[in-house]
């Protein structure tokens, strides 16, 4: 009623690329601003051609009427990450270190500020997307080994685990629930065996 | 924004954060205030101005859809725990005084409609809302086993149960039961 059923327990997309917007990224002004406080953070004065770090929200703003230039982050190249595909090849059961929010990141750059990559958005776009499916096979494998109690999922970023969420959540959910009713049926047992002892 | 997603994430309802919500309230009104002034006494055409005024216009907004969404989440949880929090009596704090007030009032409505409804047609002994008797609670309460993601900003070492322990490293990813990882929430741990 106040909430929709789908927003419970779980962000959307577009949530989470609103959140990551709070992330901090460096650009390069192409004119100057005086000093703005804000509530959250400060913007501290702008002059041109000199790097500052600003939220990755008020950069957009600022890129939208080409008043920056966003320097993109330094894992964001094909280079980079040609070589965690690579990685994620060989090592089978392994997630590779990514930035937790590295496909929200992506996204927005594509999106807003792709004169300001290195490479082609071509280029970066396949590359991102074999590297998502990669991963995709690899958590999807993993869900075989859910538990009852507790499971560990390093190197996941924050779209991946919004996306098997929805699946993890309730199986563990339901699992731990049969779980409960054998220890119980279990100590119930052990009960009547001592009684009857 | 972290106090947003907890909220979101825990199955129970988490203590209400008044000194925050009212520090960031005023720093809204005082915001406004200050982009209410500029805009009536200076020079509009001033095209630097203009673009600082947007930025603060938009980290206002971003800043309020937070707070709605936050509290939001925490009037559907009420809605769905009603009776639970109504009855339960040591929560200093909990809920903030607007909160406690529209609970008690959706529970008025509520009670009523159920009752006009169908509850006046069953016999009066079934007819009790938080009825505990017969085996069967008819309160809902939050799932305290409920499983949650969580992002480990330390290495630390939990407590599973009695003779369990789970080592958790820095900037770690798990799926682990709200229970165990209550207590150390705000410190260590992060939900997401």
């Amino acid at each position: 009623m106040v909430l929709p059923s789908n927003l419970i327990g779980n962000l959307t997309p577009n949530e989470l690329s609103f959140l990551t917007e709070n992330e901090m990224i460096t650009i390069l002004p192409r004119y100057s601003m005086n000093k703005i406080d804000l509530i959250g953070t400060s913007i501290p004065k702008l002059r041109a051609m000199r790097r500052e770090k600003v939220p990755l929200w008020v950069a957009l703003i600022l890129k939208s009427q080409s008043k920056c230039n966003i320097v993109p982050p330094d894992w964001l190249n094909h280079q980079y990450l040609k070589d965690k595909y690579d990685e994620e090849i060989r090592k089978a059961n392994q997630f590779s270190a990514l930035p937790f929010n590295w496909l929200e990141i992506t996204k927005i750059f594509l999106d807003n500020a792709s004169d300001d990559l290195q490479d082609s958005t071509d280029e970066i776009r396949s590359i991102i997307q074999d590297l998502k499916e990669i991963r995709l096979v690899k958590s999807r494998r993993g869900l075989k080994e859910l538990n009852e109690s507790n499971i560990q999922l390093n190197g996941l970023g924050m779209m991946e685990i919004n996306e098997i969420r929805t699946f993890v959540i309730p199986v563990m959910n339901k699992l731990r629930q049969l779980h409960d009713t054998t220890v119980k049926e279990e100590e119930a047992e052990s009960d009547e065996d001592e009684m009857s002892e | 924004m972290r106090a947003m997603i907890h909220e979101r994430m825990a199955p129970e309802l988490l203590p209400y954060k008044t000194d925050l919500m009212k520090n960031i309230l005023s720093h809204i009104e005082s915001q406004q205030q200050f982009l209410l002034d500029s805009h009536e006494y200076s020079d509009m055409n001033n095209k630097d101005l203009k673009l600082q005024l947007m930025i603060i216009e938009t980290e206002l907004e971003r800043i309020q859809y937070i707070i709605r969404l936050y509290l939001r989440v925490r009037l559907n949880k009420l809605q769905q725990f009603t009776v639970f929090y109504l009855n339960d009596e040591n929560q200093n704090g909990l809920l903030s005084s607007e909160e406690r007030e529209y609970i008690g009032k959706y529970f008025q409505i509520m009670s009523k409609l159920y009752n006009n409804s169908f509850l006046k047609k069953v016999p009066t002994i079934l007819s009790y809302l938080d009825d505990t008797s017969g085996g069967q609670s008819m309160i809902v309460k939050p799932e305290m086993n409920y499983p949650v993601f969580i992002k480990c900003l330390n290495d630390r070492i939990i407590d599973l149960n009695k003779d369990e322990q789970l080592e958790l490293v820095k900037d770690g990813v798990y799926v682990v039961k709200y229970n165990i990882i209550k207590k150390y929430l705000d410190s260590d741990i992060i939900l997401i």
